[in-house]
């Protein structure tokens, strides 16, 4: 095992380990959670990350993205999370697609991958990963933030759609009210990168159909069915 | 009949009823009536969970029922 992996090995297993370098994970959406979960993955040494935005950074993403910088504003999020890959560590392969991904596009760049990570922020897209997920037998790890609170859960052809979550709820999730300083992201793609490790690794339970919120102001972490 | 409700701190913009309490609702009551009576605009509603299930705003509640209203996070 080379040195940079030694300090995941005790939670990650050897052969968990070695399944890490085997996988390839899919990442749509690069800005406040994307970045962290885009850092996770290359630390934690999976074979491929795919990811997949359009857009480009602006001054209003550096309250919380990562990757987002004074000096690279304007830029591409996908060549900055490139760059940033490469240098935590450059054995990991890197597939950029600078295109808004829906359902008629999905299959273009998402269908060698093991694992998607929801990274976005809008439910329409979500119902679409949703559904790609359950018909190819891949696992999406759904992640979302708002402030305070944080909601995570996994959808596979398993479990219940992530429609059955939402419902017919329209777009109007807290953040539009609350905004999201860093920790709110940030702790999203913890979540997200630890229910991976799990589902990699064969430990634990994951979430797959039960959604776990998390309220930071009193300090809670529930989890519920739907 | 008595149900527990937990109304999360986000609602209190709103002017909704939050925190932890008790209440005394008659039988066939259901969420949207309970939503109302709290003050809660439907448009801000995520998840109504009771007893640890997601349910809709026509769920019956029963006694004893545990309900738990929170916004979506769906920011990135």
């Amino acid at each position: 095992m080379e040195k940079r992996y030694i300090k995941n090995i005790g939670t990650l297993t050897c052969e968990g380990q070695e399944r890490m370098f085997q996988t390839t994970a899919a990442v749509v959406g690069a800005g406040g959670i994307g970045g962290f979960v885009i850092e996770g993955l290359a630390r934690l040494g999976v074979k491929e990350i795919v990811v997949v935005d359009k857009d480009v950074f602006d001054e209003t993403n550096l309250n919380r993205q990562v990757l987002s910088t004074v000096n690279n504003l304007g830029s591409p999020k996908v060549i900055e999370a490139e760059r940033r890959v490469k240098e935590i560590n450059p054995r990991v392969r890197f597939q950029s697609v600078s295109q808004k991904a829906c359902l008629e596009n999905l299959h273009d760049f998402l269908g060698e991958t093991d694992y998607i990570f929801d990274a976005t922020d809008n439910i329409e897209i979500r119902k679409e990963l949703s559904k790609f997920v359950q018909d190819t037998d891949k696992v999406l790890i759904h992640g979302g933030c708002a402030g305070w609170y944080v909601q995570v859960t996994v959808i596979t052809k398993h479990t219940p759609s992530i429609e059955r979550l939402f419902r017919d709820a329209s777009d109007q999730g807290a953040e539009k009210v609350l905004g999201n300083p860093v920790f709110a992201p940030m702790l999203t793609a913890a979540l997200e990168l630890s229910e991976f490790c799990k589902l990699v690794s064969g430990k634990g339970k994951p979430l797959a159909g039960k959604c776990l919120v998390v309220n930071l102001l009193t300090n809670e972490y529930r989890v519920f069915e739907f | 009949m008595l149900i527990g409700v937990e109304v999360n701190d986000f609602f209190e913009k709103y002017g909704s009823k939050t925190g932890k309490f008790e209440m005394e609702v008659e039988p066939g009551f259901n969420v949207q009536k309970l939503l109302q009576r709290l003050n809660i605009p439907l448009d801000r509603i995520g998840f109504v969970i009771v007893n640890e299930k997601r349910v809709d705003f026509d769920y019956i509640l029963s006694e004893g029922d545990e309900v738990y209203i929170l916004p979506f996070a769906t920011g990135g």
